[in-house]
């Protein structure tokens, strides 16, 4: 059976992808900074079972 | 993945509450001026349908769709995770605007039964489940750029909590109070039921005004393999 191997919730912006660098930087660097972290869990977790992330 | 519906995949001649998609890809993103490839993002239907029997048998009445298209709302968190687009996304869409809406204890109890469909799909061994969505904004109005520091720290500290009773007897009034964008927190309420008896850690709090919108990370670190 699957296990859910990492729950996340995140905000999203149009912003964060449109114009990014818009963002004042230290704000910027700790919201992506912290979704960095995600993807790193994701890619030592290997989601779907598969090496996509890596 | 779990986000607000945005009038790109329903409108309002036709409406539900949570749709889910079931296709074998999903375009995305639709708007032009995002800084995101467009592609077709593979889907994964057995999952999906898997979810979209389960969570029936539950007593949710999901909507389904084999051509959803995947907008800002997932494709500014996904392309963070999978910068290739090449993990494969089962797309759920809230009606996280219009009402009459689901309350967040609803929200609670769909997030439990999604949970449970996936912990019961033979297919795969190891799923991610993602919200994306919020926190407090104002979208079309005049307190548009307003961002409600003092609601969306509240909130996330209340994800923190593995018994999440307060929040879940928020009012939707009072939740629409705090932005009419903000009710894309749902989506954040049903992962928080699919991790029921978790609690959140909160990985970053913003109120980037440049964006017009609180921003926020929260993770359940019980869900994480041991080794990781």
């Amino acid at each position: 059976m699957a296990e859910i191997v990492m729950a996340y919730s995140a905000s999203h912006a149009p912003m964060m992808a449109a114009d990014r660098e818009s963002a004042p930087r230290e704000q910027a660097a700790s919201f992506f900074g912290a979704l960095r972290q995600v993807r790193d869990r994701a890619t030592n977790s290997e989601v779907g079972g598969r090496d996509d992330l890596r | 993945m779990i986000s607000g519906e945005h009038f790109t995949n329903f409108f309002l001649d036709n409406l539900p509450q949570i749709a889910i998609g079931l296709g074998e890809g999903h375009q995305g993103p639709l708007e032009k001026w995002l800084k995101i490839p467009k592609v077709i993002v593979p889907g994964e239907p057995g999952l999906a349908s898997h979810i979209m029997e389960q969570t029936v048998s539950a007593g949710f009445q999901p909507a389904l769709s084999y051509k959803m298209k995947a907008d800002h709302g997932f494709m500014t968190v996904y392309y963070e995770l999978d910068p290739l687009m090449r993990l494969p996304m089962v797309p759920i869409v809230l009606n996280c605007t219009t009402k009459p809406l689901m309350t967040l204890r609803q929200c609670y109890d769909f997030g439990k039964a999604l949970g449970d469909a996936i912990r019961s799909y033979p297919g795969l061994d190891r799923v991610a489940l993602c919200a994306a969505g919020g926190l407090s904004h104002f979208v079309g109005e005049p307190r548009v750029g307003d961002i409600d520091e003092e609601f969306d720290r509240w909130f996330v500290g209340q994800l923190e909590k593995a018994d999440l009773g307060d929040l879940l007897d928020t009012p939707n009034d009072e939740l629409m109070q705090a932005g009419n964008g903000t009710g894309e927190v749902r989506a954040w309420v049903a992962v928080a039921g699919a991790m029921h008896g978790h609690a959140g850690t909160t990985l970053a709090y913003e109120p980037i005004y440049e964006w017009i919108n609180g921003m926020g990370v929260v993770v359940y670190e019980d869900s994480l393999p041991s080794t990781v």
